[in-house]
């Protein structure tokens, strides 16, 4: 059940916010790293109005795992955003170190109950390496997939869709999760959604860095935080949370020879159209699946 | 000199022992009670749309019950509650307050109440303690009344508290669907010990 003003407050001003940030960058900036590090920013202030129309003022220190994901994950993919924009050498190098440090460190820092009360050393070893790596091969791939697509001149109206592509995904994973049993962590998914939509949209009105990826960390480490999120403590299922991340890296689909022909705007259109159809897909299972078990109305 | 430093010492090491003894004294004095689950109930009611409440129990329940009838300063009372048990009767609305909208069972497992200071009262104790929930500790008061104690057909020792309380989900940031679910929830406790 939302409370009607959550729309406004959590999804529709987070999304203006994000895509305000955009636009005034470009309009109003004339240095080209602002502009480059304003989608970054525009998300994680987009998140902030988003996670305090949800959740209200969060704990200090974190208590809860979007506590850890919005205090602690979210400020330090910004800084990785800063440092990939600052496009020095060795700041590029430590933004990988930080990237590595995400992908290794959301587990332990999201999954503390489990480390306490559930796992054995061992399993929660064999969990965290795996997730640790599960991530890292996710952040790669996505990072080599916009790299890869705005390095073709003949594909540059793939330009910066990938947010889209991850906007598509964190709007399934949004409710996917609210249909396994948490609405609340789901609203997060919804309004991460709305942000990278608009900042999509700005961002076709405004001047594009062709070898820019300083977009691409802050949505991804709050992906990762839900996927965590609603896995472990929501019902969302390992397998929902694997498509949903397949989702997000269906533009490699347009990179294989087979598909090599597709040219121009077709490039835009094939890639929405297979994450929309994967994402689509987990959402159609999880109100499948919600409907059968829901007797009726308890609230 | 030095028998008289040896003096000084002697007195010193008394009072060290002195103190080292009577301080865990007072508690091991009190009689300890195992809690019969069978017969503890912890009862909730909680307000939906305004307009009727709904009930429900925690099914998973363990305790550890201390008096001392002549130092109710020595009494104590702890409480673990497993948050996975809460139980309304609907197995879909079971599982969504396990979720984190609400109890968030898999990152805060337990309900806890540990006891700070006890106090006697009218028909049993006023106990101030620490109820942690959801993440949040907060110390609260609770009027326990001693409902009886005695042997009973099999030859236990029992003795019997219940009380009521009210408390806000919000203080303790369970914070979600505050429209349609009250924020005043209503507890009734009852619990049995039976001596050790």
């Amino acid at each position: 059940m939302f409370e009607a003003q959550w729309f406004f407050w959590g999804l529709a001003l987070p999304a203006l916010i994000a895509a305000a940030v955009v636009l005034g960058a470009n309009c109003l900036s004339r240095f080209a790293w602002v502009v480059r590090i304003a989608p970054a920013f525009a998300v994680a202030l987009g998140f902030e109005v988003g996670y305090f129309a949800t959740y209200g003022w969060p704990n200090l220190p974190p208590v809860e795992a979007q506590e850890w994901v919005f205090l602690v994950l979210r400020p330090v993919a910004l800084v990785v955003a800063v440092l990939v924009a600052a496009r020095g050498g060795a700041a590029t190098g430590v933004a990988w170190l930080l990237r590595l440090a995400l992908a290794f460190g959301a587990g332990p820092l999201l999954l503390q109950p489990y480390l306490e009360h559930t796992w054995t050393a061992g399993q929660a070893w064999a969990w965290l390496a795996g997730i640790g790596v599960v991530a890292a091969i996710v952040w790669v791939l996505l990072l080599g997939l916009e790299k890869r697509a705005v390095t073709r001149d003949e594909r540059k109206h793939t330009r910066g869709w990938l947010l889209m592509e991850l906007a598509i995904a964190a709007g399934a994973t949004g409710m996917a999760i609210m249909l396994s049993g948490s609405q609340t962590l789901g609203q997060l998914g919804l309004t991460l959604a709305a942000i990278l939509a608009a900042i999509e949209l700005a961002g076709q009105f405004t001047k594009y860095d062709q070898l820019d990826t300083s977009h691409v960390d802050v949505p991804l480490v709050i992906l990762v935080g839900l996927w965590l999120s609603g896995c472990f403590y929501a019902e969302l299922q390992t397998w929902q949370a694997l498509l949903l991340m397949l989702a997000a890296q269906v533009g490699w689909l347009v990179e294989q020879p087979w598909l090599r022909r597709v040219q121009g705007w077709r490039v835009v259109v094939v890639r929405l159209a297979a994450a929309t159809l994967i994402a689509g897909g987990v959402v159609i299972e999880a109100a499948v699946r919600f409907s059968r078990e829901a007797t009726d109305a308890y609230y | 000199m030095s028998n008289r430093v040896s003096r000084v010492w002697l007195a010193a090491l008394c009072a060290v022992m002195g103190f080292s003894l009577a301080a865990p004294g007072a508690r091991a004095e009190a009689q300890q009670y195992g809690l019969d689950t069978t017969h503890t109930a912890f009862v909730f009611s909680i307000k939906h749309l305004g307009m009727s409440y709904t009930y429900g129990r925690f099914n998973d329940v363990k305790g550890e019950i201390a008096i001392d009838p002549d130092n109710p300063g020595a009494c104590n009372f702890f409480f673990s509650i497993g948050t996975d048990s809460v139980d309304t009767g609907l197995q879909k609305r079971d599982d969504h307050l396990r979720s984190p909208d609400f109890f968030n069972a898999k990152q805060f497992p337990v309900i806890t109440f540990k006891t700070g200071k006890v106090e006697a009262a009218e028909n049993g104790y006023r106990v101030t303690g620490v109820l942690s929930l959801h993440g949040v500790a907060k110390t609260i008061t609770i009027d326990l009344e001693k409902l009886g104690e005695g042997k009973d057909p099999w030859g236990n020792y029992r003795i019997g508290f219940a009380t009521m309380l009210k408390i806000k989900r919000s203080d303790y940031g369970m914070t979600n669907m505050m429209e349609a679910v009250g924020d005043e929830v209503k507890l009734m406790i009852s619990f049995e010990g039976i001596k050790q």
